[in-house]
């Protein structure tokens, strides 16, 4: 990829094209050998020459742009490093400290020059080529890799490309060929992006871009541009990206780019197409315990038909008592999430989704069909409350999810109002207190805060104890506790 | 029908009715804005029936109890009541030195609430934050340059901010932002946008933009409340005086500028162009695609660097020097390259946006407690540090931009006893710098008019 500086793209109309250049386009090698020749040809030299005779070849072409992007992929291909010699920034030290008022005159400068390098053992003029030898544009070059031409070429045009896809708000792929489809749905899941399926044969892939809704994410900028080189190798695949381009009065507008197969000589298709990738490593890592558990699976199952259109779960378990499906998504918002559900409420039989415990926050960590996994993979609790027993005999009861419609009184102890809308009036008068967003029986609450302040002052300790009440760390201060935050981290509680 | 109303990553989530600013949102099924419309839809909330609007956005850190011993200037006061006044929202103006930082510290007393001081550079984090621990008697949280720590008294660079916008933006009541001028930049307006904070104040000595974008600080911080000048502020400020030092470019150096303005000249006067503002220079930018357009630019460019580098100029910056040996002197280059230029030359120590952190702060601390004089910079000091030491500045080379020269004269202004401040301008003599001189000091005729500009 590109800075967005260097990107080159032109406006017709309603669409958008970046400047793609020919591998096999005599003036463009040419250029590309120059460069690689001014590299080649400043070896031992710092960078700042290197870079004097790239403007050089600047200033020479008619669109300077092409040569500085050329000229950026050379230098990632060029290893460069510091001058030998005394540490600078030791140096720097020396010198002024022998010189507190600096070196007014050139016989002041001579003289200090002079007694630093007498400390030393070192001559004047290396103090002097040393002192700023650790900044970036003294730095010099070792070595340039050996390229070709060609793939400099191809190397530009897959950078403009997802510099320009970078912005996309939508992306839509569609393919001529079931394979090519079901590959693109594994890669797209594992880039961990954001996206639907519509109607098709094969249905084409929906994908959100990075500046779909009032913001844009880097990250997830990088990771939409980077499933550019995995499509190459598919058969018969076709993108259409709505794109924010800036006109010439500075202002956006979307515009579209498309692309097909037929960009491949541009971009160099790779020898082997990719294989389709493997199960996430957070599912790889649950296999074992599966199967000593007596259940067998299917990876990558036929995509399942779901309310909203299709889902691509990831495994399909079969177990002694059940079966589920199970998905795991990664870079994903916690709003996504909760869509997702809902999207795949109706889905038989059940269908799971494993996802990062940052993403299960609020009510949706309660839900049932939500696994939690956390740096070391799916928490043991989520595994044993959530998974087991939907596979396997014994404790079915938490298959099913607790009534969530108000009315159904009797309540139990606790009511999490925001799952079970009932007035707080009504709570009162059938002997509630409310605590935050829960309604908790006036007779346990003495109960719960003599059970909070025996698990005192650790939080974990604490929350430990509220979920036996299904209650949340936000009722703390209800209860008359108060939490202690270090950083962001609420490590303890205090009566 | 109960609200429900949740921060988002930068945004809030509204469910049940549609809130002022609401957008809906078809993949999540419910209305959404930028977090900076929390204050209004809290108090649109407050037209519910008690507990049928259930805000769950904001996740404040504790309060801090905070107390202000230092006792504040008059025009302080009246800018911190008028900021009270507008619903402690808005942007307060005043001049480099002027104290704006004791302004805001007794605004933060005042809200009380958790916190964010959002600065453009490392060095204000430091400063800042030594400041709010000094005050407040209080731990003071850091983030930028490796540095992540929070507490309810936070310093953040704008980078920061903007970076940890999304799990940091329902945590501060209060957002203050120092040089706020560069908040209505494409991307650091989104911190206005995304943090909750419904107390707001900015701070900045040079309210305009060239490109007028500080119209947008009224909807994203709350517009300009108060403003005074360098003219009502003469008793509280250095005696200062301006020295203009025209220098002479060798007569190769001469040969040279003149065919390369040639060009440009020629080339304007083909196409009917004039500068009258920066929009006129990016067309000339934009149209430069083209090989004649090209040529122009870098004519421009080589006529501007022979300007701002010629060799008369180290000589000047010598001889200014030897007269004020033992003073603490700041010089300012409008480039990165002239400034190490010089930082070599003179074997002083140079501070551009390449120094380390580490090097950073040994720098400053060195000029501070006198073991270095001498210290060379680009554009990096150009706003807000604070080194009321500093007497004698250089402007070597710089932009025709007002506030870049009220912020550089800013520099030395602080008061100290029996302290008489000057301002160098070293300026290339038949050249385009002398009316580059003139522009940046455009507004400034009071003050002037008070010093003798020799």
């Amino acid at each position: 990829m590109f800075p967005k500086a260097l990107l080159i793209a032109k406006t017709r109309g309603e669409t958008v094209r970046p400047l793609l250049l020919s591998p096999e386009d005599p003036e463009a090698v040419t250029l590309v050998e120059s460069i690689l020749a001014a590299y080649r040809g400043s070896v031992g030299r710092p960078r700042r020459e290197v870079l004097a005779r790239i403007r050089t070849l600047e200033d020479r072409a008619q669109r300077f742009k092409v040569v500085r992007a050329l000229a950026l992929l050379v230098e990632r291909r060029s290893e460069f490093a510091r001058r030998p010699g005394p540490n600078p920034r030791a140096l720097r030290e020396r010198i002024f400290a022998a010189a507190p008022g600096g070196a007014v005159t050139p016989e002041e400068r001579q003289a200090v020059l002079g007694s630093v390098a007498a400390t030393l053992g070192t001559t004047p003029e290396e103090v002097e080529a040393q002192m700023w030898a650790d900044l970036e544009e003294e730095e010099r070059l070792v070595a340039t890799e050996p390229s070709h031409p060609e793939a400099i070429i191809r190397a530009f045009n897959l950078g403009q490309l997802q510099t320009l896809l970078f912005r996309a708000r939508t992306l839509t792929l569609s393919f001529g060929e079931e394979t090519g489809y079901r590959e693109a749905c594994a890669r797209v899941k594992r880039a961990g992006l954001m996206f639907t399926a519509q109607e098709g044969t094969p249905p084409a892939l929906l994908l959100e871009g990075a500046v779909s809704f009032l913001r844009s994410t880097e990250r997830y900028g990088t990771r939409l541009a980077g499933i550019l080189p995995d499509l190459v190798g598919l058969p018969g695949w076709k993108l259409e990206a709505k794109i924010a381009v800036a006109d010439s009065i500075g202002k956006e507008r979307v515009r579209t780019l498309t692309l097909d197969a037929g960009v491949g000589p541009y971009l160099g298709v790779p020898a082997e197409p990719p294989k389709a990738s493997g199960l996430p490593e957070s599912l790889q890592v649950l296999l074992p315990g599966l199967r000593a558990l007596g259940c067998t699976w299917e990876a990558h199952p036929s995509p399942v038909v779901a309310a909203a259109g299709l889902e691509f779960p990831d495994l399909k378990i079969e177990g002694p008592a059940g079966s589920a499906y199970l998905e795991a998504i990664g870079y994903w918002s916690p709003a996504w999430v909760e869509k997702k559900l809902r999207r795949t409420s109706s889905v038989h039989p059940p269908y799971l989704i494993l996802a990062n415990r940052d993403l299960a926050v609020g009510t949706l960590a309660d839900d049932p069909r939500l696994l939690r996994a956390g740096k070391g993979g799916l928490e043991g609790r989520e595994l044993k409350d959530k998974l087991i027993p939907r596979l396997t005999h014994g404790r079915a009861e938490g298959l099913v999810r607790e009534p969530t419609t108000a009315g159904s009184e009797p309540w139990g102890d606790v009511v999490n109002l925001a799952r079970t809308p009932v007035p707080g009036t009504r709570m009162r008068k059938a002997g509630y207190v409310i605590l935050g967003h829960f309604a908790v029986r006036e007779t346990v609450v003495g109960e719960i805060q003599r059970a909070v302040r025996s698990a005192l002052p650790d939080l974990e300790a604490v929350e430990c104890t509220l979920r036996k009440w299904r209650l949340e760390p936000s009722v703390l201060p209800h209860l008359g506790f108060l939490i202690r935050w270090k950083g962001l981290e609420a490590t303890v509680v205090e009566a | 029908m109960s609200i429900l109303l949740r921060y988002d990553k930068g945004t809030l989530l509204i469910r049940g009715e549609k809130p002022p600013f609401g957008v809906w949102d078809e993949r999540v099924q419910a209305y959404r804005t930028f977090g900076m419309h929390y204050g209004d839809i809290r108090r649109w909330g407050e037209g519910f029936p008690p507990g049928a609007f259930d805000d769950q956005a904001l996740e404040p850190l504790p309060a801090p109890v905070l107390e202000l011993a230092e006792k504040l200037r008059p025009y302080q006061v009246e800018a911190v009541e008028q900021w009270q006044r507008s619903g402690m929202r808005g942007v307060i103006v005043l001049p480099t030195a002027a104290g704006k930082t004791h302004v805001a510290l007794e605004a933060i007393r005042a809200v009380s609430r958790s916190t964010l001081v959002v600065v453009p550079t490392l060095d204000l984090v430091d400063q800042w934050v030594k400041k709010l621990s000094d005050v407040f008697k209080s731990r003071v949280g850091r983030i930028g340059g490796g540095a992540f720590q929070i507490e309810p008294l936070t310093v953040s660079t704008y980078d920061s901010a903007l970076l940890r916008a999304e799990s940091l933006g329902n945590r501060f009541e209060f957002l203050v932002v120092d040089e706020v001028h560069h908040l209505p930049s494409a991307s650091f307006r989104h911190i206005a946008e995304m943090y909750l904070a419904p107390y707001r104040l900015g701070l900045t000595a040079t309210y305009e933009r060239a490109d007028l974008l500080h119209q947008e600080l009224e909807a994203l911080f709350g517009g300009k409340i108060f403003e005074r000048g360098y003219e009502e502020l003469t008793d509280f400020l250095a005696d200062f005086s301006l020295v203009k030092l025209p220098v002479e470019l060798a007569p190769d150096e001469l040969t040279e500028y003149e065919s390369a303005r040639e060009v440009f000249t020629n080339y304007l006067r083909r196409h009917r162009m004039r500068f009258r503002g920066p929009w006129d220079f990016e067309s000339f930018i934009r149209r430069s695609w083209n090989p004649e357009g090209r040529e122009a630019l870098l004519s421009w460019r080589k006529a501007r660097e022979i300007a701002f580098n010629p060799r008369a100029k180290v000589e000047a910056v010598r001889t200014i020097l030897s007269r004020h040996r033992g003073e603490r002197t700041i010089i300012f280059t409008e480039e990165t390259a002239q400034a190490y230029l010089l930082a070599r030359e003179l074997l002083a120590p140079c501070l551009t946006y390449r120094t380390e952190e580490e090097e950073r702060r040994e720098t400053l601390a060195r000029f501070k407690d006198g073991r270095s004089r001498i210290l060379v910079t680009s554009r990096v000091l150009d706003e807000g540090v604070d080194v009321p030491e500093a007497s004698i500045a250089i402007v070597l080379s710089g932009s025709g931009s007002p506030r870049q020269f009220r912020q550089r004269l800013g520099r030395i202004l602080r008061p100290g006893p029996g302290k008489r401040a000057v301002l160098y301008e070293v300026l290339s003599a038949d050249t385009t710098e002398m009316g580059t001189s003139r522009r940046r000091k455009r507004g400034m005729g009071a003050v002037l008019a008070a010093t003798a500009d020799r």
